[in-house]
């Protein structure tokens, strides 16, 4: 949990890591586009879940309306991204 | 205006395209979309002109507040809450005087034994639509996630007349960046061909389905509220006719506005993506009326189980992780949210105790859903590959939910909804057709013995009845949808798997165009010749 600056590549490895955590499944190979549709599992519920396992790995906190736009994988890391700029 | 009337087909949408295009043509860009403005508030005016002062006020309450919000969430990363709690509650307010208020007050009356009563009151068309595109705006601006939008680019989001009837609820940000887009003259053709495509095939599911097979739905549901008790196979046919009836009816729509909206270039998003052939109660929420299942999971369910798991974690108390947790945390995470938002879904489409009724049902079945699979993910079963019986087994049990909390839905009180179900779940016996007791009266006899009796079918003649059932039902799950069938031509946002095989996917050739030439003739006889009256279903909520 390093506090330095992050790349988008560092991102989307350390959330694969909590995509693997939260779903139990290390095969699970995250690219943007990948959606609730792709992952049997991601329901709602478990959208929360990894809402907050990212919140708690980052050491951040989402709004309503960004939570509502992480729609997929890419949006996931577009929001930790401009999360951890400010 | 319905977009099933002739005034529409026929005058409106033509001559409001053309001018549209002409304009585009020329290079007005900000004149066009004024003329898509004041299209839009004629065409929301047409039934009555002062309803259009009620959603002009609604839009200048929220555009202005939203705007508020967004510059100090621009200075500040986040907008004043007292701002978002007055024009949330402003929006509550106008829903709940235009909705709500005569249920409630039927209620008290009839709980204190009193008479108060206030005129009754119109419900605005749309009302329940444009009010929860609003709120999320309201939040999002709040939340510093809304660009500052001109004040026509905001009333036409609202207003836009291919959705404001009956959604799809879109979003601000999906819609608005797309007003100003340019279009060549390629893609020109090409939003011409999608959307009148989708426009007739939506048309079609209406005047052709919805309004056929309502024939089999209507009688049932008249006979039980009046009294009747039906007997089994009458009343799955009603129940089963009414779900096709309400699929085909809103889907239709649905269909209609994104294909409206495409020739105008605006693409929307998907709003049903064939919700029966979801194998559990979960994926058909995924699937039916999607854009309103967005909105509460975003704005209702997730903000509560957000709060809820945070401050769970925080005192140190069980969570859900992965798939696992103990009685409590699935009470608190999931049953008592998903009841919530449900039951919010239920009130959201109508004033009274059979939408109520509806939505818990849909609340205590998700929640049995979820229950389910952290039942199976403790036992260690993989819940990810399930066997093809599993999955139809799944397809079954969550078609048969659907369609008894559809009674509910259209029945017009619970005791009518309650005696048709009882008639479906064999309270008032079996009876079958006269000609089988006497073609063959030894099997008659053998079944009498098990109650069953030859009565007949009053209320719905069977074979056409059974024709209609078919004939929907393999449209439903025997043919890819809409969107998948043009898939290759992006009709709607986000991804679309294509139908397969590809030959089942819409192409420019000629034997697709017969197909199509097909589908508008009997779309535009079932509105001239046919010609019944043109409301939708979901213009009540």
């Amino acid at each position: 949990m390093s506090t330095t600056s992050r790349t988008r590549e560092d991102i989307a490895k350390e959330l694969t890591g909590i995509f693997h955590n939260v779903f139990d499944d290390d095969r699970i190979v995250l690219s943007d586009s990948m959606t609730a549709a792709d992952i049997p599992e991601w329901d709602s519920l478990n959208h929360i879940n990894l809402v907050v396992a990212t919140e708690q790995h980052f050491e951040i906190k989402f709004k309503t309306s960004e939570v509502a736009k992480m729609a997929n994988v890419g949006e996931f890391i577009e929001a930790i991204a401009s999360k951890l700029q400010r | 205006m319905a977009p099933n009337s002739i005034v529409y087909l026929f005058g409106f949408l033509p001559v409001v395209l053309v001018v549209y295009l002409t304009l585009d043509r020329y290079g007005f860009d900000r004149i066009r979309l004024i003329a898509l403005l004041i299209a839009s508030c004629v065409y929301y005016s047409f039934s009555n002109p002062r309803l259009l002062l009620l959603l002009l006020f609604s839009i200048a309450l929220n555009f202005l507040i939203g705007r508020k919000l967004t510059r100090e969430a621009e200075l500040s990363d986040i907008g004043s809450s007292g701002w978002l709690w007055i024009g949330v509650g402003g929006n509550l307010a106008l829903l709940g005087y235009f909705k709500y208020a005569n249920f409630l007050l039927t209620t008290l009356n009839q709980v204190f034994g009193t008479t108060y009563l206030i005129q009754a009151v119109l419900l605005p068309i749309g009302i329940s639509f444009f009010t929860f595109m609003q709120l999320a705006y309201l939040v999002d601006a709040y939340n510093g996630q809304a660009a500052r939008y001109s004040a026509l680019e905001y009333i036409l989001f609202v207003s836009f007349f291919p959705y404001v009837l009956s959604g799809p609820i879109v979003t601000h940000r999906e819609v608005i960046p797309q007003f100003s887009k340019k279009r060549s003259a390629v893609t020109l053709w090409e939003d011409f061909g999608v959307g009148s495509a989708l426009f007739f095939i939506g048309l079609f599911k209406k005047v052709i389905l919805a309004d056929g097979v309502s024939d089999y739905s209507t009688p049932v549901f008249n006979a039980v509220s009046h009294g009747m008790s039906l007997s089994f196979f009458e009343s799955w046919f009603g129940a089963l006719a009414y779900t096709a009836q309400l699929y085909f009816d809103f889907s239709g729509y649905t269909d209609m506005a994104i294909g409206a909206a495409r020739l105008f270039g605006i693409t929307l998003p998907t709003n049903f993506n064939s919700p029966f052939k979801a194998s559990s109660i979960i994926e058909f929420w995924s699937r039916w009326h999607m854009t309103l299942t967005r909105f509460l999971t975003n704005y209702i369910y997730n903000p509560i189980v957000l709060q809820v798991v945070r401050s769970r974690s925080a005192a140190r108390k069980a969570v859900i992780q992965k798939g696992v947790g103990t009685f409590g945390a699935f009470f608190a995470i999931v049953a008592y949210p998903t009841l919530l938002t449900m039951f919010i879904s239920g009130l959201w489409h109508g004033a009274g105790w059979t939408f109520i009724a509806f939505g818990f049902l849909h609340g205590i079945y998700l929640a049995i859903n979820h229950g389910w699979r952290m039942w199976r993910k403790t036992r260690g079963d993989a819940t990810t590959e399930v066997s093809w019986v599993g999955r139809a087994l799944g397809r079954f049990l969550t078609f048969v939910g659907v369609v008894v909390s559809f009674v509910f839905f259209r029945a017009d009180s619970l005791s009518t909804a309650c005696r048709l179900l009882k008639g479906m779940f064999l309270g008032h016996g079996i009876s079958l057709a006269h000609s089988v007791s006497s073609h063959w009266p030894r099997i008659a006899q053998k079944l009498g013995d098990y109650h069953i009796v030859f009565e007949g079918f009053t209320y719905t003649p069977l074979v056409q009845t059974l024709f209609w059932i078919t004939a929907c039902y393999f449209l439903v799950w025997g043919c890819p949808n809409s969107q998948q069938w043009l898939g290759y031509f992006r009709p709607v946002l986000g991804s679309v798997k294509p139908a397969f095989p590809a030959e089942c996917a819409w192409r420019p050739t000629i034997s697709w165009a017969i197909v199509l030439g097909f589908i508008v003739t009997m779309a535009l006889w079932g509105v001239i010749g046919i010609a019944r009256p043109v409301g939708f279903l979901y213009f009540k909520f």
